[in-house]
């Protein structure tokens, strides 16, 4: 007779709840066979706020001051989609400046939240360790273990804050995109400023490069393999040139062979080509790509996506870092074009960052910026439209309907978290079947390394849970472990 | 002679009724770098830096207070470990002296809030407090706390 525990006799069940380092209240719950082998992983959401609906019967130019509010994090996103839809709306074209003005504004948000995930919610994991202690893997670790880099975190990220201070007036909540434009102009002075602070934030992302690269090559190969590597669609704006576009562009879906399978989606006001499912377990609902079904048309948005859209970013520094990305993590099938490793969206928000920096410089500097008016008026719209922005997690979308007033009568958000709600739940179950000893000895235990690792292969996705149920922001995390009966066997949770 | 006046720092929800307190009484710190906000971050520890004295206005819940009135309170690190989302007055400091070995001078002056629901406008009980707040703000500003 073997010394091993035998396997149990029934389905059982591991729940990961609260999770932890992510924007809002997640759980996560394992269930398992009568084999002890892993049936199902779930990646649930529990929170509801319903903007949608309390936002019925309101101007549609309200849009964006209440839809920022959804999140303190990345306002601007709501900001930009409000207002792209209400220029829609309105019949607006917005002027030159004012377009350039929003798109500023939109790279220094993306700096400032990629910041955010990569220096203080991530970086902990890989520079402390998945087995330290938990009370110490955050900044204060970061600090202790290597406080230049959290030094270049906090100073990337007061960076793009106080850029969006500077022009928007707030930096959060800042009601400055408006229908047709934005509020007003950049001054002389804040442009010098930001082009003044350019260097040191280069230099910060430099040193996140050189930090976190090696390490792909060594201890985290095994995270980079098994935490959502997996062929699926992939879903981002870009310009009409192809290139990565973090202002207006045209929505653009990937395959994981690089194959363009949808372009122009939303050139016509309509997305009628996602879909989304809802399950009785999550309030999170489940897009998925209309013409694969459910749920085959799975696709991911955000920093990989984006990269694996585009066809280059455009500017020097960013599109070497591109060719180093697809060198390292574009698969073979491919042919060294596209990432499908979900560890690599870290990676790829460096990249992002590098591409904001020189996103940011070439508008700093071109004389367009601080001529012209920055707001149009209106030439009569319709009476439904489309805002779509790329918000740090991925692509935005605002959808409204109004009457003859201007007050509205739909509202429909979809989000970038609810996006990759689907690639999120494939990514816990492979963290789960890689990491999870099967079968499971009789005394179960969810241990340490296990309960960060399954809360790190959300935190991939940098998920903000506000937004993508427009609910409030806790971050607690609880994992249980449940048989096929539903009996909880272990359960650990982390507040 | 010194010249007090540093830094004030208000943090708060103007639209959760006293949880607005903070930026309602640091608002008023005349002579002084006002910076309001809804939540510390870690951010603002760099702005610590070349700071002499920081003054930390908020506003707790009535509930959690021994006393009903304001108080001024001096403030020491903290470095316990804290989500990166929200901080409090002496972990900012924490990571302040961590990063930048640098400690200014920091006090805190905490007002009771008596209703946290949504609303723009202060309650009685709360807007009572402030002529309290006020002095103590004051006495702040002069360097005698």
């Amino acid at each position: 007779m073997s010394d091993a525990e035998p396997p149990l006799a029934a389905g059982r069940t591991i729940t990961v709840a609260p999770l932890t380092r992510i924007e809002g209240h997640g759980r996560i719950t394992l269930q398992l066979d009568a084999n002890g082998r892993l049936a199902q992983a779930r990646f649930h959401v529990d929170e509801f706020r319903g903007f949608e609906s309390f936002c019925l019967g309101r101007p549609y130019g309200e849009m964006g001051a209440l839809t920022a509010r959804i999140c303190g994090i990345c306002p601007v996103s709501h900001l930009l989609a409000a207002g792209r839809a209400g220029d829609r709306l309105l019949g607006a074209v917005v002027p030159p400046a004012a377009q350039r003005l929003r798109t500023l504004l939109n790279l220094a948000q993306i700096s400032q939240s990629h910041a955010l995930s990569f220096f203080h919610l991530s970086s902990p994991d890989w520079l402390l360790g998945w087995e330290s202690d938990p009370a110490r893997r955050n900044l204060f670790g970061l600090m202790a273990a290597d406080p230049e880099l959290a030094r270049a975190g906090i100073r990337l990220r007061q960076f793009g804050q106080e850029l969006i201070e500077r022009l928007a007036g707030r930096r959060i909540h800042a009601g400055w995109v408006v229908p047709g434009g934005v509020r007003s102009g950049i001054t002389e002075t804040t442009r010098r400023w930001i082009l003044q602070q350019l260097p040191e934030a280069r230099a910060s992302v430099q040193l996140a490069l050189d930090r976190f690269v090696p390490l792909l090559d060594g201890p985290l190969q095994r995270e980079l393999a098994s935490f959502g590597s997996f062929p699926s669609l992939f879903l981002a704006l870009v310009a009409p040139d192809g290139h990565w576009c973090c202002g207006d562009g045209s929505l653009r879906l990937v395959d994981s062979l690089g194959r363009v399978v949808a372009d122009g989606l939303c050139d016509h006001d309509d997305i009628a080509v996602l879909a989304e499912r809802t399950e009785d377990w999550s309030a999170l609902k489940f897009p998925y790509y209309r013409p694969l079904g459910y749920p085959e048309g799975l696709y991911r948005v955000g920093p990989l996506a984006r990269l694996n859209v585009c066809t280059t970013i455009g500017t020097p520094w960013a599109d070497r870092e591109l060719a180093a990305f697809r060198g390292r993590h574009g698969t073979a099938a491919s042919g060294g074009r596209i990432a499908i490793a979900s560890f690599a969206y870290h990676h790829a928000r460096l990249v992002e960052i590098v591409a904001c920096l020189e996103g940011i410089e070439q508008l700093l500097v071109h004389p367009a910026l601080l001529r012209g008016p920055v707001r149009a008026v209106g030439r009569g719209g319709s009476r439904a439209a489309l805002g779509v922005s790329e918000a740090p997690r991925g692509t935005l979308f605002h959808h409204y309907s109004v009457d003859a007033n201007g007050l509205l009568t739909g509202v429909n958000l979809l989000i970038a978290t609810g996006q990759n709600n689907l690639a999120m739940n494939r990514t816990v179950a492979q963290i789960a079947r890689e990491w999870i000893p099967w079968p499971l000895p009789a005394a179960v235990e969810i241990a340490e390394p296990l309960l960060n690792r399954l809360e790190a292969g959300i935190r991939c996705f940098d998920p903000c849970l506000s937004c993508s149920t427009h609910a409030a922001g806790l971050m607690p995390l609880r994992v249980t472990l449940l048989d096929s009966d539903g009996q909880v066997l272990a359960e650990r949770t982390r507040p | 002679m010194s010249t007090p006046p540093g830094l004030v720092i208000g943090i708060g929800n103007s639209l959760r009724q006293d949880d607005g307190l903070g930026l309602v009484v640091a608002s008023q710190a005349h002579g002084a770098v006002v910076r309001l906000m809804h939540q510390l971050t870690p951010e603002l520890a760099a702005e610590l830096v070349g700071v002499d004295r920081v003054l930390f206005v908020d506003a707790w819940c009535v509930s959690h207070w021994t006393t009903p009135h304001p108080c001024l309170l001096p403030l020491e690190v903290d470095g316990t470990s804290a989500m990166t989302h929200q901080l409090q007055p002496a972990q900012v400091l924490a990571i302040c002296a961590a990063l930048y070995q640098h400690r200014p001078r920091a006090a805190l002056l905490l007002l009771p809030a008596h209703a946290l629901g949504h609303g723009t406008g202060l309650s009685g009980a709360a807007a009572a407090q402030l002529p309290r707040a006020r002095a103590l703000l004051r006495r702040w500003l002069r360097g005698d706390a």
